[in-house]
């Protein structure tokens, strides 16, 4: 079975046409973490994502921050230096 | 290395990591204890995982795996709220001691860990938040934010997983499940 293919920043499985920047499938990364240029700013990459985990845990928005920082500064994206700290 | 053995000894890891989990509980496990049974160096532990969150949530996410592929499947063409329930409790179900020990044990963790694991649990509850945003689009569902029914539905599930032994979860029939659930999706419909 083929390896399921996940974004290198949030990690969203990467099944349809549709979870690409404009469809785009030789991306590795979603359409929330990027577009068809390239990945998002770091700062732009948290803000999104702390959205996220406070739309669908419910934590609070400075935790979610904090939660997303981490979670951004341990990405495959951030090791591999495709993502940069402003 | 190839990436192949990486990706397996990463593996190998983890599979070490969630018996220690289970045995132990996420709070006593060590990494040594991990390290010895996955057979490989302690320092290779952290350079996998550079912290015992990361090791966390990815023993969460492979041992829940079947549990986060069923809900993504099932949430991208459905707004069955029920259907993504029962997917959820028969998962758990089946990973309960699992799953009691993280409910039980997250809350105790430091902040710093718990923070980042409880914040990549995201990656389960966005289903029922897709689904509620889909029902209440196509008007099946009350208007209101859809984390407060994560607020209800996990809070729920926890609770039950957090006191298995007084509540007696694991007897819990098949009637008193879908009783749960029906009370739980009929708390979202218009």
């Amino acid at each position: 079975m083929a390896k399921q293919r996940k974004c290198i920043v949030c990690g969203m499985p990467l099944q349809k046409k549709s979870d690409y920047p404009s469809g785009d499938t030789s991306k590795d990364y979603c359409k929330y973490c990027g577009d068809k240029e390239g990945l998002h700013p770091y700062e732009k990459l948290v803000e999104g994502m702390a959205k996220f985990i406070v739309k669908t845990q419910g934590m609070e928005k400075e935790e979610a921050m904090k939660a997303a920082r981490k979670i951004i500064d341990n990405c495959d994206a951030m090791k591999t230096g495709r993502i940069k700290k402003e | 290395m190839l990436k192949r053995d990486k990706e397996r000894t990463k593996q190998k890891i983890v599979n070490s990591a969630i018996c220690e989990f289970m045995k132990k509980g996420f709070l006593e496990a060590s990494t040594l204890d991990i390290a010895r049974n996955a057979d490989v160096a302690h320092s290779t532990i952290f350079f996998y995982f550079p912290t015992k969150a990361e090791l966390i949530i990815s023993s969460i996410y492979s041992k829940l795996q079947k549990l986060g592929d069923k809900l993504d499947e099932e949430s991208r063409t459905t707004t069955n709220v029920r259907k993504l329930c029962k997917i959820f409790l028969n998962e758990v179900r089946r990973n309960e001691k699992f799953y009691s020990r993280l409910v039980k044990e997250l809350p105790l963790m430091p902040i710093s860990t718990q923070r980042v694991v409880f914040a990549s649990l995201s990656g389960f509850s966005v289903h029922f938040v897709d689904v509620i945003y889909k029902g209440q689009r196509a008007g099946k569902f009350r208007r209101f934010k859809p984390r407060i029914a994560i607020f209800f539905w996990f809070g729920m599930i926890n609770y039950l997983y957090s006191y298995s032994k007084l509540l007696g979860t694991r007897k819990l029939k098949k009637k008193d499940l879908d009783e749960i659930i029906r009370f739980f999706t009929k708390s979202l419909k218009r």
